[in-house]
């Protein structure tokens, strides 16, 4: 069955991408196809078995268990087009290969997969029993789609707010400086010190914090939060005005030259207010991309030292630079973990002992780790409008996940699953908050000048929430 | 002697033996090729396994052990069973000293070995046919297995046949003496194996010419899963 029948099946026919691409579109799509030939060494691309082992791995497939939704199908709508192009059988004898012509349908049914049916989590690779990752080939899939305009309109729009503005949220200079403004007052209060502040623009300072424009823009306590650690911390540190944007949604949509783009200006921003290190805030994708994919977007290793803000607040407690009461949240706390940090940034650990430490009651989900479930927002998901409905069909898996920790908190070191959390938690009656692990840490601080521990913060947090 | 009998007897087993081997050669050259090149663009947190750590995982599958065990003895005892008929068939060929070493029948395992190959590789052809395996399978999953089964099924006959049922009209040292001329660049064709065309002769000719054909597709197929899996796995996750 294939994904456009599927989606008539279900009476779903906005599903499929609209636009058609044009010739130069499917001749670039072919450019992207070769290319990836040299790149991947081919081998890769058509190296799926297809044995189904990777079936129950895909958080998708468990939630709408049809055909469209197994890995393996999502893999075949890119090296259907492999085969016909650049395998011996599949040019002589295509439909003995199950090869397939690239034209305007297989394109949009590439695009329906890769983008709306894969988060590209990484959990199927986990489970393959020849160790194929099927992100290699739904990536090279999603630059083909790129090359030939077919990204979706969300994801391209927030690609080229970056390009345009330097956040994906197209915030203007002056909100953010008065965003700065005003938390800084809050700041100030609740810590009765006048020297607490968000630092912007300011040349000098050893740490260089890059944040997910939601911050700015919804989860404004996120931010006052890691400024208060860095104050009690006594940490030097600066955001930009012009390039503090932690995300990458180039990186998302397939397209390397924006994303190296994105990288670049950060980086060069950073080393031109003189910073010693990069701190990322909490970003599954954000991690991913600048700690392991912009050296090699950019060609040469970064000049200055990169690393996640939850190691850093490990190093603070560890080294006694703040200290923390966990009787302040007393409230049961699991965690999720955001697959481009965990599976895929290798970051597993240092969020674990630091909620241990500020939280009475941590609990684990399961599977948790590498083999946690993907909450179903990754992949650009949540800026892809057409694809909102079956985004939170998928994250019934993680839902259930939730649910059986009994947790009252749900701590996610990631703004986009944070988003997607929330909307499930509303839609399947979870009951839960959730918070950045950093917000957590300032619930916990014990700050000698405090006057009132930020306690009600999370419940501010969902207050603030757009609808 | 018909001639299409001499053509799957000889010219077809060299020209599908040329094209295994020179393909697979091909096919090998490019996915290590390839790996090298991937090797050189890996970025993440994970350290690839070396050779060894490669070659354990290619091997064993620990990971399919891990979350499916039951598939992973499935696909056990179908890799065991195929290279337990391949060391039976180089048996066969007299100068081949280290696999005569202890006295044993031919083929090993008495059929049974062939019996238990036939068994999985129905399984797996079966398991196309159903949900959700079937969704995700080309038309090439399908005709490899088929194939694969045809040459195992007509083996397993010519086995049969003469330890079950008398039809002995086919000793051991026929098979040998075919083998080794095809070994020796001096095919000949005992008179056993072409006798009146019918019967064991027969089934031969279907057994090997089934045989070629897996040959032939192997290098182009996803057969070459073993090298595949090789090269995968010493990409690692990333």
């Amino acid at each position: 069955m294939t994904v456009a029948a599927t989606a008539r099946d279900r009476g779903d026919p906005h599903e499929l991408p609209t636009s058609l691409p044009s010739t130069d579109g499917l001749d670039a799509a072919r450019g992207v196809l070769a290319r990836a030939v040299g790149g991947l060494g081919c081998f890769q691309l058509d190296a799926c078995l297809r044995c189904g082992l990777c079936n129950d791995a895909c958080h998708i497939y468990l939630a709408e268990p049809e055909p469209a939704n197994l890995p393996a199908a999502k893999a075949a709508q890119v090296t259907r087009l492999f085969r016909r192009y650049h395998t011996p059988l599949g040019r002589w004898l295509p439909r003995l290969a199950g090869a397939h012509e690239l034209n305007a349908n297989a394109l949009r049914e590439l695009g329906d997969a890769v983008y709306g049916r894969c988060t590209a989590c990484g959990r199927c690779a986990l489970a393959c029993g020849i160790g194929l990752d099927l992100r290699d080939i739904l990536r090279v899939g999603r630059q083909m789609c790129a090359a030939a305009g077919l990204v979706p309109d969300g994801l391209e729009r927030t690609v080229k707010n970056q390009l345009e503005t330097g956040n994906q949220m197209a915030i203007a200079r002056e909100e953010l400086l008065s965003t700065a403004a005003w938390l800084s007052e809050d700041l100030q209060a609740e810590m009765g010190d006048p020297a607490a502040r968000v630092h912007v623009d300011e040349k000098g300072k050893r740490v260089f914090y890059l944040v997910n424009p939601r911050e700015v823009k919804f989860f404004p306590l996120s931010l006052l939060a890691a400024a208060g650690v860095f104050h009690a911390a006594g940490e030097s540190w600066t955001m930009s005005s012009r390039f503090y944007d932690v995300t990458n949604y180039g990186f998302y949509a397939g397209d390397d030259a924006a994303a190296r783009e994105l990288t670049r200006r950060v980086i060069e921003e950073a080393v031109a207010l003189g910073a010693e290190e990069i701190v990322l805030s909490e970003c599954g994708h954000g991690y991913r991309s600048f700690r392991w994919e912009g050296p090699r977007w950019l060609g040469r290793a970064y000049p200055l030292a990169i690393r996640s803000v939850l190691e850093l607040l490990e190093e603070y407690l560890d080294t006694g630079r703040i200290r923390v009461d966990p009787a302040k949240n007393p409230a049961r706390v699991t965690l999720h973990d955001p697959c481009n940090l965990v599976r895929l940034g290798g970051l597993v650990e240092p969020q674990r002992r630091v909620l241990a430490r500020v939280t009475q009651d941590f609990v684990e989900m399961t599977p948790n780790r590498a083999q946690n479930f993907c909450c179903g927002g990754g992949g650009g998901m949540l800026s892809m409008s057409e694809y909102g409905e079956r985004r939170v069909r998928s994250g019934r898996i993680k839902a259930d996940q939730i649910r059986a920790t009994g947790a009252r908190v749900v701590a996610t070191p990631c703004h986009n699953c944070a988003d997607q959390l929330l909307e499930l938690s509303k839609k399947y009656g979870l009951g839960t908050e959730i918070q950045a692990v950093v917000e957590l840490v300032y619930s916990a601080l014990v700050y000698p000048a405090t006057r009132e521990p930020p306690g009600a913060a999370s419940a501010r947090t969902v207050a603030r929430l757009p609808d | 002697m018909p001639t299409i009998h001499y053509v799957i007897l000889v010219p077809m087993v060299y020209v599908a033996l040329v094209v295994f081997l020179a393909g697979t050669a091909w096919r090998g050259v490019r996915i290590f090729r390839g790996l090298r090149a991937s090797l050189a663009g890996t970025v993440g947190p994970t350290r690839p396994p070396r050779r060894i750590g490669a070659l354990y995982e290619t091997l064993l599958l620990p990971k399919v052990l891990r979350h499916h065990p039951v598939r992973w003895a499935l696909a056990a005892t179908f890799h065991l069973a195929l290279l337990l008929l391949v060391l039976s068939h180089l048996e066969l060929v007299t100068e081949i000293g280290a696999l005569q070493v202890v006295p044993h029948d031919v083929p090993l395992g008495s059929g049974v070995v062939g019996a238990i190959f036939v068994v999985a590789v129905l399984f797996f052809l079966c398991r196309r046919f159903h949900a959700p395996a079937r969704a995700i399978s080309a038309a090439s999953d399908y005709y490899l297995l088929i194939v694969l089964l045809l040459t195992a099924l007509f083996g397993l006959e010519l086995h049969l046949a003469r330890s079950l049922f008398g039809y002995a009209t086919v000793e051991v040292d026929a098979y040998r003496e075919y083998l080794s001329s095809l070994l020796t660049l001096r095919p000949t064709l005992p008179e056993a194996l072409t006798l009146d065309f019918v019967g064991h002769p027969f089934l031969l000719a279907l057994h090997v010419f089934f045989a070629n054909l897996f040959l032939l597709l192997f290098p182009w197929s996803k057969m070459m899963h073993a090298l595949l899996a090789f090269a995968l796995t010493r990409l690692g996750r990333r």
